[in-house]
């Protein structure tokens, strides 16, 4: 009954000191689930927790990437609407002659091209002003140097088209019947035509001057090939309040970027508490399981040195 | 008048009775160590002095007892503690053999050290993720398909485990069953042999210990209970069924049958109802439906029970899936966890899964991916037993097996505490001390001494009587 009862004693110090040292060695407070369920399963909840933070990290750097594309091609259209603005009004001052004049045509058809180039601009292969699409390019002009978006005139849209790409940023995306609740994501899309479009039309107003940017351009280097400096106003206070548009979006997306950083600072920060909560729930303390790996190696010892003495003696050892 | 050799008589009982205690103190030391032996003892009392021959007969105030009689060598047994042991162990096998199978089944799923399902679930999700801002592009979708996969695979290849681990139980099951059905022979041959002797006087002492041997085995099966019939022959019941009914002489076989899903065992007289022991351990891992069984199913949370949580989760994350990739476009077929798998389109196509809704899909639209993620993120019904995300599912899965464990290992470790305790109680009564048989070695070689020393005496006084009386002066 002693031996039996030694033994187990003994095998069950053992067991322990063994699991002891596969945790120290492992760092770890548990190795398998069964081990202690209440804290794996808080443990696996943060797991996924950190999981999702870094998803959330990786499309916040992807957003970033393209607003700050948005970024350089909206400042190349602002630089290039404030260029034409100069020169319009140059030309329409009416003190410039005729070569001047057509000269100041052609740079604006120039300055088309340079617009058309910028609204095509691309983030990693993906054209960034098409809205919800990324094929492309988006825009072209048609032979009367009108512009085009995905083949169609925008010049003959009645109201522009509402585009979203939405992407989940950790705001708790919700869906309704297929469609995403607008505060739940993140929108990047933002249309080429709204940038170029005051109000909700693209058309032309009563006067026949264009809402559009690029056909108003045309609208202008049209009269100007034509030399024809009357009337110029209503344009120009057409392009005066497009540049201002134009301004405003630059400045919009200034806001978006800092909202992108605060996120990133945020899930930063959460990503900081997860992991330490993790290490809390996850990683021995070096020290603390040294002490107790001493104390199980001690509680063997002694059980060894007391065994030596226990399963010996019986009366028999005192007899002659 | 007193006989003549009454004192010899008397001390040649206890010369004999000292031999017979220093035989039996010799058979305890020898069978110290031997499994199941019972310590034995001899039983003396004194004989008394009765005879109807007057011509020997002493006056009344001069009787003296005849000696000893040695009556039997008995075995110092406790009914109470054997019952309680076997009660114990009955307890101390189901929960152990319960805490292997466990201690399986979460190693399966078990995702503390390595990647399971949730690993690859949680792929799939970040992928979908990847895949929203880049729609359009085959790479991403080819990644979101492969990790898709990987969640197919690890669900068959987990059913597969442990449909492997279940076949293992039913096989452990039939062996389980060939050595009771032997068990059972052995006990009612020994109620033969142990009748026969006591029907002669004889002590059956060591076929009673291989017959309390053979019991405590069948105790760590199920849930018996012994009927004594006084003759030396005992009757083994399980519930309200007898195994061996020895007045009858017939023993009961146990066999197992397969009924639908489910295994059975059963006696020709019908389904044993089996409570305890390493049989209920086994049946509750091979039967056991947990939350998904109907009233009358068992309700224990056996391998049967984690099959059909991954069932459960395969078919309603197929379901899903497919319904969110719209109408007669599944990404997957197969409805259950073994069958699951990418549909033949998905498999030929990457770009298969729906990322909008317009009519003329160009890349970059996404609306049906956050969709996706957004449905995924939602809590649904799984299984009727479960309302949450399907991560949510997953960990419950692994929760149940490692909690399960958890629990195991404590009823193993509390049922192997009382079964320890009992053991020792009953092994202080039964088993052999070796003090206390160097005291009896002392004692009879003394006993034996003392008793051939009053031959000594008793000869040499007959001697005197024979030889030397009557001989003055010869």
């Amino acid at each position: 009954m002693l031996s039996k009862n030694y033994l187990k004693n003994l095998n069950y110090t053992l067991e322990k000191l063994n699991n002891m040292n596969t945790r120290v060695a492992a760092q770890r407070k548990y190795m398998r689930f069964a081990d202690d369920p209440a804290t794996s399963l808080k443990a696996m909840k943060i797991r996924k927790q950190i999981s999702r933070i870094e998803v959330y990290k990786n499309n916040l750097n992807d957003i970033q990437g393209i607003l700050d594309q948005y970024e350089t091609s909206i400042s190349n259209i602002n630089d290039i609407v404030k260029e034409i603005v100069a020169q319009v009004m140059q030309a329409s001052n009416g003190t410039s002659g005729e070569s001047v004049v057509k000269t100041v045509a052609e740079t604006l058809r120039n300055y088309q091209k340079d617009i058309l180039s910028a609204l095509n601009a691309k983030y990693a292969d993906d054209y960034i002003f098409g809205g919800d699409k990324v094929e492309g390019p988006p825009f072209s002009e048609n032979e009367n140097h009108e512009l085009l978006y995905f083949g169609q005139e925008v010049g003959g849209m009645s109201e522009i088209p509402e585009e979203h790409r939405y992407v989940d940023i950790g705001l708790g995306l919700k869906d309704v019947n297929g469609n995403t609740t607008p505060k739940t994501a993140f929108d990047i899309a933002i249309s080429g035509i709204k940038l170029l479009t005051v109000g909700n039309n693209s058309g032309n107003d009563e006067n026949g001057i264009s809402y559009n940017l690029y056909n108003l351009i045309d609208q202008i280097a049209d009269k100007l090939e034509n030399v024809d400096t009357s009337n110029l106003d209503g344009y120009i206070n057409r392009l005066q309040d497009i540049a201002e548009n134009v301004r405003l979006q630059y400045v919009s997306i200034g806001e978006k970027s800092n909202y992108v950083k605060y996120m990133q600072d945020r899930l930063d920060s959460e990503k900081i508490n997860a992991v330490n909560k993790q290490n809390d729930l996850e990683s021995l303390d070096t020290a603390e399981g040294i002490i107790e790996f001493t104390e199980l190696e001690f509680a063997y010892n002694a059980c060894l040195a007391m065994g030596a003495k226990l399963l010996q003696p019986s009366l028999l050892d005192y007899l002659r | 008048m007193r006989s003549s050799f009454l004192g010899f008589e008397i001390a040649k009982s206890g010369l004999q009775s000292a031999q017979a205690g220093l035989d039996v103190t010799g058979q305890n030391i020898a069978k110290m160590n031997a499994k199941g032996y019972s310590r034995q003892t001899v039983e003396q009392s004194t004989d008394y002095y009765a005879t109807n021959n007057y011509k020997y007969a002493l006056l009344n105030e001069n009787k003296i007892g005849h000696g000893v009689t040695l009556d039997r060598i008995t075995q110092i047994r406790d009914q109470f503690l054997d019952t309680r042991y076997r009660e114990a162990f009955a307890d101390y096998s189901r929960y152990s053999k319960a805490l292997s199978i466990m201690t399986s089944v979460s190693n399966l799923v078990d995702e503390t050290l390595r990647d399971g399902l949730g690993a690859a679930y949680e792929e799939f999700i970040i992928n979908l993720q990847t895949f929203s801002m880049n729609t359009g592009d085959i790479d991403y979708s080819g990644l979101v398909r492969s990790s898709a996969q990987k969640i197919t695979e690890t669900l068959s290849y987990y059913y597969n485990q442990l449909e492997k681990l279940r076949e293992q139980e039913v096989d452990d099951l039939s062996i389980s069953i060939n050595d009771i059905n032997d068990l059972l022979e052995r006990i009612s041959g020994l109620n033969k042999e142990i009748q026969f002797e006591k029907l002669f006087k004889n002590s059956p002492n060591e076929l009673l210990d291989t017959r309390n041997l053979c019991l405590d085995q069948l105790a760590g099966y199920m849930n018996i209970t012994i009927e004594d019939n006084g003759d030396g022959t005992i009757n083994v019941k399980v519930g309200s069924q007898y195994l061996i009914d020895a007045r009858s002489d017939t023993v009961q076989k146990l066999s197992y049958e397969e009924i639908g899903d489910t295994y059975a065992v059963k006696t020709e007289s019908g389904e044993l109802e089996i409570a305890n022991g390493s049989l209920k351990a086994s049946l509750d891992a091979i039967n056991g439906k947990g939350d998904f069984a109907a009233s009358g199913e068992n309700d224990a949370k056996g391998i049967l029970y984690f099959q059909m949580l991954l069932d459960a989760f395969a078919l309603n994350f197929v379901t899903k899936m497919n319904e969110l990739n719209g109408a007669d476009k599944p990404l997957f077929q197969g409805t259950t966890a073994l069958t699951i798998e990418i549909s033949d389109a998905w498999l030929k196509d990457a770009n298969y899964i729906t990322t909008t809704n317009n009519a003329e899909p160009k890349d970059g639209q996404n609306d049906n991916i956050l969709r996706m993620l957004a449905e995924l993120n939602k809590d649904v019904s799984i299984g009727d037993i479960f309302i949450g995300t399907f991560d949510e599912f997953i960990l419950k899965m692994i929760l149940d097996a490692g909690s399960e464990e958890s629990y195991m290992n404590d009823l193993t470790q509390s049922s192997d505490a009382i079964l320890t305790s009992i053991d020792n109680q009953r092994e202080a009564a039964k088993g052999v001390s070796l003090n206390e048989e160097t005291v009896n070695i002392l004692k009879y070689q003394r006993a034996f001494e003392a008793s051939s020393r009053i031959l000594t005496a008793l000869d040499e006084m007959l001697d005197t009587i024979i030889n030397r009386m009557g001989a003055v002066g010869r």
